[in-house]
């Protein structure tokens, strides 16, 4: 049974665009979260953060999977088979990971939005919807306490570190009102029930919660207007070459069982 | 500058069992160590609890070789050490040892 | 000290294990060191070619597999790098110096992760045949006479054995696939039969060496070599797969299988650090060291503080 079945056409759509986001969203950072495979700077750090790249990667299958699927080419033809003008992540996800300090505080302020977005999931009318977000939760919750864990090992090391981290601050600062930016079609879901708010609702408290989490660290969350069009298709090279690297291999032959 | 802690790591495979060391990592400290146990360890849900210890805070025996336990039988500490009850019992007749 | 030698040996033929704190040889200590460090190197390596393919996994489930395996490789390093470390405390032996040795080419690490893999079919090949000549070698390691390297072996094997699932799966999909997937296979196989002869190393080793008498190592280069050979001869064959060995048969008599010569000249150039992508990878491992450094040093100052 997939998700929506009771709405009509119009409600379907706009449903499908916001659970793209959601899913949009997992599968391009876990894909970056991925390439820091091998790589990450302590071995024991490289385990746990593969683990958390395939949280996310999982969590964009299962989203990927709830939404209807009339050829039955599966989740795949979804997380493969889209341009970049059709992705609806944020566009601060598929920045490149720069240097450790991006990386943790982008995932960190991403945990962050994403917590108070479960938190509304986990209220829906559509039941498929919050059967998805308990799934999640227990393993962002233990996102958020890798992430916060990581900022108070790094704000305490010293002014190199502390400096990289406003840095990596800043930089996700710039890109973070893409992650709530009003969209056209938000209140035909709180209208349906299907989310308790709109999502762009949630700005001002994320911003706060950012805020909260990271000043006692010395580190400061000031958010910038213009952001990206991420959720409206509006994507960088980045998110070009991400997606024709995944592609890659599936593209050689896209009728082929891999 | 002090070099990464290593922490010693023990599971518990399910409620109510013994936590038992399953290995060591390097943390810069308990609260890391802790996060990374948990994918180290217990990513296919070997525990269902874990606890990390700092190496210096474990102090370990034997010592200089000397083997652990009495230098001298003891075997009042054990069952084997009461063998002759059974044969005791007898003077009362009935079955040896005791039970009817 | 002669009296101190012969009661470690009375105890390893008794059977018993050793552990980091009893006492022992300096030669045990440093042959066990040699074998597990370059085990923790080869971990480390063989992650650089297969973590290559996780980007560009053609499906969900495929990305999450290959992420799992390269997790579990980096996973193995750990473990063993701080049985090394353990090992060597006496000699103040530290993860960091066995990296830098490791980068600076001091270090051994299997041949078999210097090669390439340049197709989507090493990945299948590289998780069946390379792990299951891996599992081969470090099933009879469970044996060895060191614990702290037995227990985490334990472990280890049973973590190579899903990946080989993993590699036979990607295998079996191939071959069942589309005919430029079966010839993408057959190349594959093409290139790594030799690294895989070569995997086990030379023949021809004595049995009265320290690490045998010692029971550091229980089974010998060919035995392993044999035991690979009767697992996966006939398993490749019957997917229709040619080995590029056309004097490659079974011994009737012995039961030993008999291969043309893998060119052993080429075995030891790669382990004086001569393969394809050896100096690549080591280079990729000196860049990262360099550009993460700042990690550790704020985790360092951090607990200092």
């Amino acid at each position: 049974m997939a998700i929506g079945s009771g709405l009509d056409g119009g409600l379907r759509a706009v449903l499908r665009e916001y659970v793209l986001t959601l899913a949009d969203d997992e599968l391009v950072l876990g894909h970056r979260d991925s390439e820091w495979c091998a790589f990450a700077p302590l071995i024991e750090e490289d385990v746990a953060f593969a683990s958390i790249a395939q949280d996310e990667i999982a969590h964009a299958q299962m989203l990927y999977g709830l939404l209807p699927d009339p050829s039955g080419r599966g989740v795949d033809a979804l997380a493969f088979g889209r341009e970049p003008r059709a992705m609806r992540n944020a566009v601060l996800l598929e920045r490149p990971n720069g240097d450790w300090a991006y990386s943790i505080v982008r995932h960190y302020v991403y945990d962050i939005a994403d917590d108070l977005r479960t938190a509304d999931l986990l209220r829906s009318g559509e039941p498929l919807l919050r059967t998805a977000a308990e799934r999640m939760r227990r393993e962002e919750r233990y996102h958020l306490e890798h992430g916060a864990t990581w900022l108070r090992a790094l704000a305490g090391g010293g002014p190199d570190a502390l400096r990289r981290l406003q840095a990596a601050v800043d930089a996700v600062a710039r890109d973070s009102f893409d992650l709530f930016r009003p969209l056209a079609w938000e209140g035909a879901l709180v209208q349906v029930g299907i989310l308790p708010q709109a999502p762009s609702q949630h700005w001002e408290s994320f911003a706060a919660a950012v805020q909260a989490a990271i000043a006692p660290l010395g580190l400061r969350f000031t958010p910038e207007r213009p952001a990206p069009h991420g959720r409206e298709g509006e994507h960088t090279a980045d998110l070009a070459e991400l997606l024709a690297t995944m592609g890659e291999v599936r593209h050689s032959d896209p009728q082929a069982n891999w | 500058m002090a070099d990464l802690g290593i922490y010693e790591v023990f599971g518990q495979e399910r409620s109510g069992a013994a936590f038992c060391h399953v290995g060591s990592l390097q943390a810069g400290d308990g609260d890391l160590a802790l996060v990374l146990a948990r994918e180290l360890f217990c990513r296919r849900s070997e525990f269902v609890a874990l606890w990390v210890v700092a190496r210096p805070c474990i102090q370990v025996a034997p010592v200089a070789g000397e083997p652990l336990g009495p230098a001298e039988p003891r075997t009042y500490r054990l069952g084997v050490g009461y063998r002759d009850t059974v044969e005791k019992w007898q003077r009362f007749g009935g079955e040896r040892g005791g039970d009817r | 000290m002669a009296g101190d030698a012969a009661a470690f040996e009375a105890r390893i033929d008794r059977g018993e294990l050793i552990e980091a704190d009893d006492a022992m040889p300096e030669a045990y200590r440093h042959q066990c060191l040699r074998l597990i460090v370059t085990h923790a190197n080869s971990e480390l390596m063989g992650a650089l070619p297969e973590r290559e393919w996780i980007p560009r996994a053609p499906s969900i489930a495929r990305k999450l597999a290959i992420l799992s395996k390269v997790q579990d490789e980096i996973g193995h390093a750990q473990m063993i790098y701080r049985v090394a470390e353990d090992l060597g405390a006496p000699f103040g032996l530290t993860r960091e110096a066995m990296l830098d040795d490791l980068i600076a080419g001091r270090a051994k690490f299997h041949n078999v992760f210097s090669y390439p893999a340049p197709t989507w079919a090493d990945v299948g090949i590289i998780a069946w045949l390379v792990d299951g000549a891996a599992l081969e070698t470090q099933g009879a390691l469970l044996r060895t006479s060191y614990a702290p390297y037995a227990r985490i072996l334990r472990r280890i094997c049973a973590e190579e054995a899903v990946h080989l699932k993993h590699g036979e799966d990607i295998v079996l999909t191939l071959a069942s696939g589309t005919s430029a997937q079966r010839a993408m296979l057959q190349e594959a196989l093409t290139r790594w039969w030799r690294p895989l002869l070569h995997f086990f190393g030379p023949p021809g080793e004595t049995l009265n060496s320290d690490a045998f008498r010692w029971r550091i190592r229980t089974a010998t280069n060919e035995d392993l070599r044999q035991g690979f050979l009767r697992k996966y001869v006939p398993k490749i064959q019957r997917l229709g797969l040619v080995i590029p060995d056309p004097s490659l048969h079974l011994d009737g008599a012995t039961g030993l299988w008999r291969y043309g010569d893998p060119d052993w000249d080429e075995f030891w150039r790669v382990v004086q650090g001569g393969g394809q992508r050896t100096a690549e990878r080591l280079a990729l491992r000196r860049l990262s060291r360099d550009e993460q450094g700042w990690v550790v040093a704020a985790m360092r100052a951090e607990a200092a503080a």
